[in-house]
Order: structure tokens, then sequence, then C-alpha cells
């Protein structure tokens, strides 16, 4: 769906971005996760053609991004940033509409679409059409951001710290609403965040990213288990039993089991650890 | 209060047409400044390194003296409502550009970034996003254009373009503080108006601005067919007169009655009158028999073969308690008694005027030939001697200021340029200023409120100006210097050869026939 061909990316004299090369399948959640300055966010806006490369080439659907009008492809690519990006000056339901009224989408089908929406999003029509983004609290706009991104039902989904503002138990409140949005199923996703559990939590493969560079590129089981450096490493360590909970591989499996497997792997002795505790 | 209602019930068309007159130029000014600034504003917004360079050069225009934009346009726009319109244009850009700016760059960025992002296209990012967001920002900046406007716009009386500045000039001219207000007050009112008015504009959806801004426009040209249609016939010459001048008795009203003078006629400054028929804006202007650009523009006195003027017999005003105080004073400002004859002032005032020497440098080299020259002795009092805004003026001050230094123990302070006779006798009143050189049909008339005297030789007025001011304000009126500044009508010498104008009889029958 998307590929990244060996990029470079500087602004003025500073090389944000060194050499990247990324592959994105369809219907696949990528997340860029890194510190800040790693260059996550260049990478997502190259996706988008919000900022261009100096060097190597960006795809999508197999076409380079430049022979495509770069409007109709960001019109196919629901994009959503910290809070939401709202405009102040529309009311809910105009920011939502934004994009099918760019598409020249007719009024009913907008109207239908946004309702659906919303309520998907357990976002009560009525109550927030007619209401400003100022009047909204940050988890509702963060909602309606995301009905912004979703509605015209872009094949693509960019998102950047999209979660970031919000305060913790909002935060994972609205990711797992946001996980469990049957329109996702379909869709191509890109996040970054720093968040190195929401990371775990939301992605099919992680992109680390440091210095410009992605470090490794694998699934978060994959990269729990084979970290590629001592950088990886060194980033998942403190949170390492909560990661392997919390990725997506494990959620749903013998928790004891998995806990044996990896400590065999890093020959930690886990049932040492937790039998001492109790 | 009552003078105000009276002068309103008086003089009501001529108040409506300076209300028009003021909103059009206002208004015209602020839309052409609209056109010109907010694409200006846009385009350094997005360009910041130009934005310092466009900035600077509207603050600089910013900071030229209203009168001295006005002058520096009269060569190349002439007089009237074009250059009056450009130089509040010229205002107005500063205020409107850094807004815009200002309000465009400070719009959060991730909102301009998410508006790409989804793939709106530049222009729309712009008008729908950009533009809404600073909006306020935008219209605060229209809104204190519009302020600063209906101010400076007072000044365009002074170049034959109208509005409230008629009234305030003129009564500035003639201490007349009636007819300040019936300006002042107006003005100040429109300001406060226009201003309410583009607040609630601001208030209204954009779709309603698109209406209200064409009703605008509909308005202004209805104005513009009004003004176009409502001018009068115009006589074969057209003369420029100063606020004071068609105010004053003896001024355009005495013309009228000596000569049955009609001529079409507008306002100008004093300060640029001269300019303006130089550049054959006007063919007739009121100036001052001894003004030096009589030479420098190459112009003619008519001769006033009515004996239609009053003598203006030059002479200090200065307060009484004052030469109480120090009799010396009497006799060394006396000294200049009869020293300064009609061609010595002219001869004087050309050489500021036109040889471009300095005023000071002229007055010592004055008394140098009349051996009155001493350096200053010690001082330790001081004395302020105050002056109106022309030339003559300028340096009467400066030779009665080093004579006083020369000969008594009183440092001399000058205060020159002040607008009129009204701030001048006001200044003198309230103790600002000591002395100030005045004329002695001006003090009869404007300063004594008394009829022309015309059957009196210019002796008998001088003793009688003399002993009202000793007698009502308390002030001594020095021995009158020797010549005569009275008000004259002048021609351009080519243009008045040509037509065989030498008096204003003949200028007066040449409009008739």
């Amino acid at each position: 769906m998307i590929r990244l061909e060996n990029i470079y990316k500087s602004f003025g004299r500073e090389e944000v971005i060194k050499g990247i090369d990324l592959t994105i399948a369809k219907s696949e959640t990528v997340v860029l996760l890194g510190l800040s300055g790693s260059g996550k966010t260049t990478t997502l806006k190259l996706i988008n053609g919000l900022i261009s490369p100096d060097k190597g080439k960006v795809y999508f659907k197999d076409q380079p991004l430049q022979s495509f009008d770069i409007l109709k492809v960001r019109q196919k690519m629901g994009y959503m940033i910290q809070q939401g990006g709202l405009f102040p000056h529309y009311t809910v339901y105009e920011n939502a509409a934004l994009v099918p009224k760019l598409l020249k989408w007719p009024e009913e089908k907008i109207k239908t679409r946004i309702k659906e929406l919303f309520e998907k999003l357990a976002l009560e029509p009525h109550l927030f059409f007619d209401k400003y983004p100022a009047q909204l609290s940050g988890g509702q706009q963060q909602r309606i951001g995301i009905a912004r991104a979703l509605a015209a039902n872009p094949p693509v989904l960019l998102m950047d710290e999209p979660f970031g503002a919000l305060d913790p138990i909002t935060r994972s409140g609205i990711r797992k609403e946001f996980l469990e949005l049957d329109e996702l199923k379909e869709k191509t996703v890109v996040m970054v965040t720093h968040d190195v559990q929401e990371a775990f939590e939301m992605a099919d493969r992680i992109a680390l990213m440091h210095q410009g560079k992605i470090v490794q590129l694998d699934t978060p089981q994959n990269i729990l288990t084979n970290p590629a450096d001592s950088f990886v490493k060194d980033f998942i360590i403190n949170e390492y039993l909560i990661l392997s909970l919390k990725s997506k591989e494990h959620r749903n499996k013998n928790l004891y089991h998995e806990l044996n497997e990896l400590s065999r792997k890093q020959s930690i002795d886990w049932q040492k650890i937790i039998s001492g505790l109790t | 209060m009552k003078d105000l209602f009276y002068f309103y019930s008086h003089q009501y068309p001529k108040l409506i047409d300076q209300i028009g007159e003021h909103l059009l130029l206002t208004a015209l000014s602020v839309l052409l400044a609209c056109l010109m600034s907010i694409p200006l504003g846009i385009w350094i917004a997005r360009k910041q390194r130009w934005s310092a360079l466009v900035l600077n050069i509207s603050g600089i225009l910013q900071t030229i003296p209203s009168i001295a934009l006005l002058g520096f346009l009269i060569p190349i726009l002439g007089i009237g409502i074009k250059p009056a319109i450009f130089a509040l244009f010229l205002y107005s850009l500063l205020p409107i550009v850094r807004n815009v700016y200002t309000g465009i760059t400070n719009i959060d960025q991730t909102i301009i970034e998410s508006a790409h992002g989804m793939g709106m296209s530049p222009g729309q990012v712009l008008r729908k996003v950009e533009i809404p967001l600073a909006l306020p920002t935008i219209f605060a900046g229209i809104r204190t254009a519009t302020v600063i406007n209906v101010g400076v716009a007072t000044l365009a009386a002074y170049i034959a373009a109208g509005g409230l500045g008629e009234f305030i000039f003129g009564g500035i001219a003639l201490n007349n503080s009636t007819m300040i207000v019936a300006g002042a007050l107006p003005a100040a009112l429109l300001a406060i108006l226009l201003d309410y008015l583009l607040g609630l504009l601001q208030k209204s959806k954009v779709a309603h601005l698109k209406r209200s801004l064409s009703y605008t426009a509909v308005v202004i040209a209805l104005f513009f067919t009004f003004t176009a249609f409502s001018k009068g016939q115009q006589t074969k010459l057209k003369a420029g007169f100063t606020p004071e001048f068609i105010g004053r008795a003896d001024g355009l009203p005495a013309l009228k009655k000596s000569y049955s003078l009609n001529i079409s006629n507008v306002v100008l400054g004093p300060a640029l009158m001269y300019k303006a028929i130089y550049e054959g804006d006007v063919d007739v202007i009121s100036g001052y028999s001894t003004d030096g650009r009589i030479q420098s523009y190459k112009l003619r006195v008519l001769e006033d073969d009515q004996k239609s003027f009053p003598p203006y017999q030059a002479a200090l005003l200065v307060r009484n308690d004052l030469i109480e105080q120090y009799p010396q004073l009497k006799r060394v400002i006396n000294r200049l008694s009869g020293l300064i004859t009609d061609s010595t002032m002219t001869y004087l005032n050309y050489r500021v005027d036109q040889n471009k020497e300095e005023v000071s440098e002229v007055a010592r080299g004055f008394l140098q030939q009349h051996s009155l020259w001493r350096e200053g002795k010690d001082h330790n009092k001081t004395l302020v001697i105050g002056s109106k805004i022309f030339t003559e003026q300028y340096i009467l001050t400066d030779i009665y200021k080093y004579l006083i230094e020369g000969y008594t123990d009183f440092k001399v302070e000058s205060k020159k340029g002040m607008g009129g006779t009204k701030i001048c006798l006001d200044a003198l009143k309230a103790g600002e200023i000591d002395m100030y050189p005045e004329y002695s049909g001006t003090a009869l008339q404007v300063i004594l409120n008394q009829p022309n005297q015309s059957d009196k030789s210019p002796a008998e007025v001088f003793g009688l100006v003399k002993n009202l001011l000793q007698k009502e304000l308390q002030l001594y009126f020095s021995e009158p210097l020797g010549f005569n500044n009275t008000y004259a009508l002048m021609m351009r010498k080519k243009e008045a050869e040509k037509l065989g104008i030498i008096t204003i009889t003949e200028l007066q029958q040449y409009l008739t026939e």
C-alpha cells in the first residue's frame, strides 16, 4: 500500500531522515515508535506529501506519490494529529464533514455518514453537532478528530500522537474504543507515538526509530524476544513485563505459558521471581 | 453649547457636505488600503524574510508628517481628493498589513497542518481556515486605520479636499472656538461611529460580510455621482484660499463687497497654496504681501485698487506685567521700530524660502547690518517668544531673540510654529509664552473682534489697536516694525501678463467677461 524507498531529508543543515526503507501492507497497522527528534513525525508527513524527500521515493499503491494529484491522495488518507487539529471556528459537525465536503458528497450522504460514525464513537449527534471544539473535553475532541479522519472512509489512516494530549485514564479508554472500531479492520494505519505501551498495544509491526533511522522493524513479539541491538533493548527493558502482556499477539493467550516461553528465551527465571513474590 | 446650535442651524448644509466628504475620504482610503494590505500581509506571512522589509517601509511611511506628505504629493497628484486619499491610504497601510501578518502567523500551526493533511488546497486553507481565524486581528487593524484616518482626514482641508478640517482650521485661524468644536465634535463622533460599525461587521458571519461590502460599494458609488453633480458652475479661473482668508471679514467677504468678486474657490493650507499655484492646480491664491515665495514661485501680487484689505502693520505683542516689571525691555524692543520696510521683509523671507539660508543667520545678519548685534551677556532670567507657523514670523522671532539677549540679561527661548492667531493668543494669556509678533489688522479683527476700519489710515488703526489691546487684554503692542504684511491676491506672473491683469478690478472684469 505504502512504500518508502531510501529516503533522506534535511531541514536546513540538520539531517533528520538518514536513509529509511519501509513497506506497509494493506490493512496493516504500523507504529513509528521513538523519542522526540527521532524522525518519526517527518516520516509520517512524507507519506502524505506534507514533506517531500531530498532523496528517495515514496510510493502509494505502487505508484510514485508525484504521479498523483497530491490533494486527492491526502483525501484518501485520514489524517489526525494531537488534539485532533480541529478547526476552532467550525462546529463539530462542520469539522467532521470536512473531507466529504471536499469530495463533494451530497449533503444527505454526509449527514447519514457522520451520524453513523458518531454513534459508533459513542457521541450523541444531537448533543454535539452544533457545538464548537472549545466547548468539548479533551477526550471528546479526540473522538471528533477520529470521526473527522474516518469520515470519508479513507483506505489509509495517518495518526501523529493521536492520544498524546490526554490524561492516562481517558487515553486508555479511547484507545480501547479505537481498537474495537470495526471501521479499522480493513484500514492501513500508520501511527506515530513515543509511548512504548501504546505502540505494543496497537501495532501489527513496530518501526523503532532512532536518530533518523529505523533501528528495528518487526512484530512486537519479535522486538521483545529478539531486540536488534542494545538501543532497542534499553528502550523496552523497563516495561518488559507490561509490554509482553499488552502486545496484540499475547492478549488472548495463556499468560503463564507466555511468560515461561519468554523467560526461557531471555534466560530469566520468571517462575522464581513470581514464586518469590507470592 | 447655544453658540454651537446657532452655528449648526446656519451652517448645516456645509456640515452635511463636510461630513460626507470626510466619510468618503476615510472610507475610500481604508478600502483601498485593505485591497493592497490584505494580500500584502498574507504574502509576507508566507515569505517571512520579506516581512521585516515590508513592515519597515510601511512604518517609515507612517512617520512622514502629514503636511509634508501632502506637499510631496502636490506636484504628482495635484490638489483635491486624489492626493488626500492617497496620503490617507499610505497611513492605513501599516496597521492593516501588520495585523494581517500577525493574525495569520499567530494561528496554531497544528490547525494549518491538519488542514493541509486532510487534502485542502492552499487556496482553501487560506479562505476557510487562515482568513477566518485571523479575522478578529485583521479587523482590529482596519479599525485602527479607520480611526487614525478620521483624524488625519481633517488635514485634507488644506489641499482642497474638504472634510471637517475646514471648520477646525477655519476656527483656529479665526479664533472661533465654536467653529473648532463644530468640526471636531462630528469628527470624533464619526470615529466612534465607524469603529462601532466595523465592530458590528466583524461579528456578522462571513456570508453577511460579502453583502455588506457590496452595500458599502454602492453607497460610495452613489456618493461619487452625487458629489459630481453637486459641483456648481466653475469660473474661468480657480482660486485656492486659506481657511483664514475665506472666513475673515477682511478676507474674501471684504473682496466680495468691494469688488463683487465671484471666483470658484477651494480651501488650501497656507503652507501648500504656493506650491499648488506654481503647479497650476489653482490660478489665484490669497497670500501675504511680504512672502518670499512671491519671488521664488514667480507670482504677481494683484494691486488692491479699491483698498479692500486693511493695513497689517507688524509689531511685537507682549504681556503687560512683563513690561511693567522690566521697563528697559520696552526700550530694547522698540529699537527695531520702523527698521523693517516692506521690501526688506520680502527680501529676508526670500533669503530663507528660496536661498535656503538658516533663519538664525538671516536674523543675525540683519542685526549686524543695523549695528544692533551684540554677543549675549550673562543670563539669569528667561523669556519665551512664540511665533505663528510661517517664515516671516520665524525670522522676526529670531531677530527679537538676539536683540533681547544682546541688550538685556534675559535668555530667550523660542517656541516656533504655533498653528495660528488663536493658539498664539491663548498661549500668551496662559503664560506659556511672553510675546509674539502680531499684525494690527489681525489683532483688530481676530483678537478684538472689531469691524474693518477701512476709512481710517494705517496709523489710526494701529493706535486704536494698541489702545484696545492695552485696555481689554492687558497686552502691550510695541511700536510698528515698519512693514505692512497684508493679504494679497496673486497669480502666476506669466498668466497675469498674458491676460493683462494687474489689479483685482481687472481680475473681476476678466472673470465676468
